[in-house]
C-alpha cells in the first residue's frame, strides 16, 4: 500500500506544474545569484584597485582608508594608486591581502605603503573567520585554496554554490563606490571631545597590547615584500594625541618594536610617521583613530610630497626613518 | 531551535515529509514529539513545565465537562487558572515583585535585604499558558467542546510553529484541525514557503540590521542628541515590527505547509488610523485574547463611561505587564490605555461638533491621522525598549529637541542608510498591500506571477547577502 504522501501527490492536479515552477524558480535564482555576484565583484575590484597594475599599492585597514585620498594622491604624485584597505583587518589579514594582490597583478607595484599603527600587535593573529574577508575572490585559485583550507567543508561548498553569500553590506558599499569611482572619506564631523574627556575612557577605547603571533605576521609580511623587491613604506597614520598620551609607554614600545622588526626583516623599509605633526590637531579627526575629510586632505598632501621627494632620490638606506 | 537557524530549515522539511508519509493515526503523536523536541532543544527541563500546564488544563476541562454544577465547574476553572498562572508568575514575575515589595518596605522604614530567586524564564511561557487557558475558559463558557484525547490537547498547547511566540491560538480554531486528516498540497507548500521567505527577510535583513544601531544608542542614550535618539526609536519601531511579524509569518507559513491554518497576527499596523485601529492590526492574537478573556468579563463597554475607562486601563496595564516584569512595560501599556481613552473623548467632541464624518472620511486627513498615530506609537516604543524608566524619560524629553546636528549614523553609516532604505522598501510594499495590489497572508494579488517570483528570488538573495544572524526573536522573552 503506498504511503499517504504518494496518494496525495497523485491526487494533486497542480503538482507537476508547481514542480516545474520550482525548478524554474531555482534556475532564476542561480542566474540572479551569478549576475549579482559578478556585478558586485567588478565594483569591489575597482574600489580596491585589484588587478589595476598600480605604481603604488596601499595595504591597510580603516585608518589608512580614511587617512589617504587615493584620487588626490594620484593627482598630486602622478602615480597610479591601488588602495586595498579593509575595515578591521589585522596584521595577519594584511599579509594575506598583500600576497593576494601580488598573485593577481600582471605587473607588480614599485612601492607598497603598508599601514602601521600602535595597535599593530594588539589582539590575536589570523582569526578563525579571517578567511571570510576573501570570500568574494574565491574564483581566484590562490584565494580559493586559502578559503578551502580555512573554512569548514560545509561553509566552503555553501559559498562555492551560493555566490551572493560571499558578499555583505560592507562589500556592497565598496562595490557601489567602485562602480561610482568614489573613494571619498564620508566620515564628516569632529571627534567628540566630551565623550573622551578622561584618560580611562581613552584607555578603554582601544588598549594597546602585544601579541607574539602578530609580530611574527608583521615580520613575515616584510619578508614577503622584501622578496618582491619593492620599495616599502610603513605609514603610521595620525591618531588623536590624547589617545596616545593615555597609553604613552605602550605606544613607544609598539613603535620601537615596529622599527626593530622592520630593520631586521626589510632593511629598505622606511617609516613615515605622521603622528607628531598631526596628532594634536583635533579638528582633523572624526573619532580618536579615524581622520575626517579635512584630516584626509592634509595627510594625503604630506604623503604625496614624501612620495615625490622619494622618487627624485636614490634608494633609501636600510632602516632609515622619516619623520615629516 | 530558532526559526532563523540552519537547524530549523532541516527540521521543518523533515517534519513535513515524515508527517505526510505517516498514516493519519500516527500523525498527531509524531507532531507532538516533534513539537516537544523543538521546545526541549532549548532547555529540556522546561518541557515538563509545558506538560504540567497542559495536564492541568486537560484535567480541568474533563472535570468541567463532567460536572453539571456551575459552582464545581467554576472551582475547576479557578484551579486551572491559578495553577497555570502560578507557574507563569513564579518564573516571570517573582523577582519583580520581590524587588518592588522590598523597595516598598524600605520606604516604610523596614531593614530588608533583597533575596532573588535563581530562575530562568522559560521561552514562550506566556504564550502557551494563555493558549492553554483559552481552552479551559471557552469550555467553561460553553463555547468549546471537551477534548478527551490527551495527545491532541497537548499538541494544541505545544504545536511547534506557534509555540514560543504565537500567534496565541484558540482551541476553537486549532484543536479541531488536528482531528482532520490533512493532505499534502503543492500549492500550500509554495504559499507557505513564500510566507516563510518574507518573514525571514523581515527578521534577518531588516530587524536584525536595525537592532545593531538601536542597541548602541539605547545602551547609553545620554551620550546622543535628539535626532539620534529619534532615529534609534524610529528604527526600533521597525525592528520590533519586522522581528515579531517576521516570526509570525514563519509560524503561519510553516503551519500552512502542514495543512493548519493559524490566525493572522499582524495587518499593516503602521498604517493604522487610530489607536483602536492599531490594536486591531498589531499582535491581533493577544489583543483579541485580552478582549475576550479580560475586557469582556470586566463588563466591556456595556457599563458606565467611568467603569469603561477603568476596564480599558486595566486591560492595557495587564497587557503591558504580560510583556515583561518591568515598570517600562507597565507604563507602555498605560500609555496605550490613556491614548485609547483620549481618542474616545476626541471622537465624542467631533461628533458633538458635527465634524466626525468630515474627519473620518476625508482623504486629505487620512495620511495625517496615520502619521499622528505612528508618532504616538513611536513614543510608546521608547518605554518598551528602554532598559529603565530613567532612560526612557531621558529619551522622551530629548528626542524632539537638539535637531541642529545630523544624527549619529553608527559605526557604519552605510549599514544605517541601508536600514533606512529597507524601511522605505517595506513601507512601499505595505502600501501596495494596503491598496490590495500585493497580497497579505496568501490573499489575492494583481501582481503578475513572474514578477512575484522574481521578487521572491531577490528576497532570497538579499537574505543570503544581508542576513544578520541574531541570537533570538524579541518576543521569545515574553
Amino acid at each position: 500500500m503506498p504511503a499517504p504522501l504518494v496518494n496525495d501527490i497523485r491526487s494533486d492536479r497542480r503538482f507537476g506544474c508547481n514542480f516545474l515552477r520550482v525548478l524554474l524558480f531555482i534556475a532564476i535564482l542561480f542566474v540572479f545569484d551569478l549576475f549579482i555576484s559578478l556585478v558586485l565583484l567588478k565594483g569591489i575590484e575597482r574600489f580596491y584597485g585589484l588587478g589595476s597594475d598600480a605604481d603604488v599599492l596601499m595595504i591597510g585597514h580603516s585608518h589608512l582608508m580614511l587617512a589617504v585620498d587615493k584620487v588626490a594622491l594620484e593627482e598630486e604624485s602622478g602615480l597610479r594608486v591601488a588602495r586595498y584597505t579593509r575595515e578591521g583587518v589585522n596584521m595577519a589579514d594584511r599579509r594575506v591581502m598583500a600576497q593576494q594582490y601580488f598573485d593577481i597583478c600582471s605587473g607588480p607595484p614599485e612601492t607598497v605603503i603598508l599601514s602601521i599603527d600602535p595597535w599593530l600587535f594588539s589582539g590575536e593573529g589570523l582569526s578563525l573567520n579571517s578567511w571570510k574577508l576573501f570570500l568574494p575572490f574565491m574564483d581566484d585559485k590562490g584565494v580559493n585554496y586559502y578559503v578551502k583550507s580555512s573554512a569548514k567543508k560545509f561553509d566552503y561548498y555553501r559559498y562555492k554554490v551560493v555566490r551572493s553569500g560571499r558578499f555583505n553590506a560592507q562589500l556592497l558599499n565598496a562595490s557601489a563606490r567602485g562602480w561610482l569611482r568614489n573613494w571619498d572619506n564620508l566620515k564628516f564631523g569632529v571627534v567628540d571631545t566630551v565623550r573622551y574627556n578622561n584618560e580611562e575612557a581613552l584607555r578603554g577605547f582601544r588598549p594597546i597590547t602585544f601579541s607574539r603571533e602578530l609580530m611574527d605576521d608583521f615580520a613575515s609580511t616584510l619578508d614577503f615584500l622584501n622578496s618582491e623587491n619593492v620599495r616599502v613604506l610603513l605609514l603610521n597614520t595620525p591618531v588623536w594625541e590624547p589617545l596616545i598620551a593615555a597609553q604613552r609607554v605602550e605606544y613607544d614600545r609598539s613603535m620601537f618594536l615596529i622599527d626593530s622588526i622592520a630593520w631586521v626583516h626589510c632593511p629598505g623599509a622606511e617609516i613615515i610617521d605622521l603622528v607628531q605633526e598631526f596628532a594634536h590637531r583635533t579638528e582633523l579627526f572624526f573619532d580618536p583613530i579615524h581622520m575626517n575629510p579635512e584630516g584626509q586632505r592634509v595627510v594625503t598632501k604630506a604623503v604625496s610630497e614624501f612620495l615625490r621627494q622619494e622618487l627624485d632620490q636614490s634608494p633609501p638606506s636600510p632602516g632609515s626613518k622619516s619623520r615629516i | 531551535m530558532l526559526f532563523n537557524s540552519f537547524e530549523y530549515f532541516l527540521f521543518l522539511p523533515a517534519v513535513v515529509l515524515l508527517y505526510f508519509l505517516l498514516p493519519f493515526k500516527w500523525r498527531n503523536p509524531f507532531l507532538l514529539t516533534a513539537s516537544y523536541y523543538f521546545y526541549m532543544s532549548w532547555k529540556w527541563e522546561f518541557g515538563f513545565l509545558m506538560l504540567f500546564t497542559s495536564a492541568v488544563n486537560y484535567v480541568a476541562g474533563l472535570k468541567i465537562n463532567a460536572s453539571k454544577d456551575r459552582r464545581t465547574q467554576r472551582l475547576w476553572l479557578t484551579l486551572a487558572i491559578v495553577a497555570s498562572l502560578s507557574v507563569l508568575v513564579y518564573f516571570k514575575y517573582a523577582n519583580f515583585f520581590i524587588a518592588e515589595a522590598s523597595a516598598l518596605l524600605r520606604i516604610l522604614g523596614a531593614d530588608v535585604r533583597e533575596s532573588y530567586l535563581k530562575v530562568i524564564l522559560p521561552v514562550g511561557i506566556s504564550f502557551f499558558t494563555f493558549q492553554a487557558l483559552s481552552y479551559t475558559i471557552d469550555l467553561y463558557k460553553g463555547k468549546m467542546h471537551v477534548e478527551r484525547n490527551f495527545i491532541s490537547f497537548t499538541l494544541f498547547v505545544s504545536f511547534f510553529p506557534q509555540l514560543v511566540a504565537g500567534p496565541i491560538e484558540r482551541a476553537t480554531n486549532l484543536l479541531d484541525q488536528f482531528k482532520k486528516e490533512q493532505h499534502f498540497s503543492s500549492e500550500r507548500l509554495l504559499d507557505g514557503s513564500k510566507l516563510i521567505i518574507w518573514g525571514l527577510f523581515k527578521k534577518v535583513v531588516i530587524a536584525d540590521r536595525l537592532a545593531a544601531y538601536v542597541e548602541q544608542i539605547y545602551a547609553s542614550p545620554e551620550l546622543f542628541g535628539g535626532s539620534t535618539l529619534f532615529l534609534a526609536t524610529f528604527f526600533f519601531a521597525f525592528q520590533i515590527y519586522c522581528d515579531f511579524s517576521g516570526y509570525s509569518d514563519i509560524a503561519i507559513g510553516s503551519a500552512h505547509i502542514l495543512g493548519f491554518r493559524l490566525m493572522q497576527n499582524f495587518n499593516l499596523p503602521y498604517l493604522a488610523k487610530s489607536v483602536r485601529d492599531f490594536w486591531h492590526r498589531w499582535h491581533i492574537s493577544l489583543s483579541t485574547w485580552f478582549a475576550d478573556y479580560v475586557y469582556k468579563p470586566l463588563g466591556g463597554n456595556r457599563v458606565s463611561t467611568g467603569r469603561w475607562m477603568f476596564n480599558i486601563m486595566t486591560v492595557y496595564l495587564v497587557s503591558g505587564l504580560w510583556h515583561g516584569a518591568n515598570w517600562t512595560f507597565i507604563i507602555w501599556g498605560g500609555i496605550f490605555g490613556f491614548l485609547y481613552i483620549l481618542e474616545f473623548l476626541g471622537d465624542k467632541l467631533l461628533k458633538r461638533a458635527g465634524l466626525d464624518k468630515v474627519f473620518y472620511k476625508s482623504k486629505l486627513i487620512h495620511p495625517f491621522r496615520v502619521a499622528v498615530i505612528f508618532l504616538a506609537v513611536l513614543v510608546s516604543w521608547v518605554f518598551f525598549r528602554a532598559d529603565n524608566t530613567g532612560d526612557a524619560w531621558h529619551i522622551i524629553t530629548h528626542m524632539f529637541t537638539g535637531w541642529d546636528r545630523l544624527p549619529y549614523l553608527g559605526s557604519s553609516a552605510f549599514e544605517t542608510v541601508l536600514g533606512l532604505v529597507l524601511i522605505l522598501l517595506l513601507y512601499a510594499i505595505q502600501i501596495l498591500q494596503y491598496r490590495g495590489v500585493a497580497s497579505i497572508y496568501m490573499g489575492p494579488t494583481v501582481v503578475p506571477r513572474s514578477l512575484r517570483w522574481a521578487g521572491y528570488a531577490l528576497l532570497l538573495v538579499m537574505i543570503v547577502m544581508f542576513g544578520v544572524s541574531s541570537e533570538q526573536f524579541i518576543y521569545f522573552q515574553f
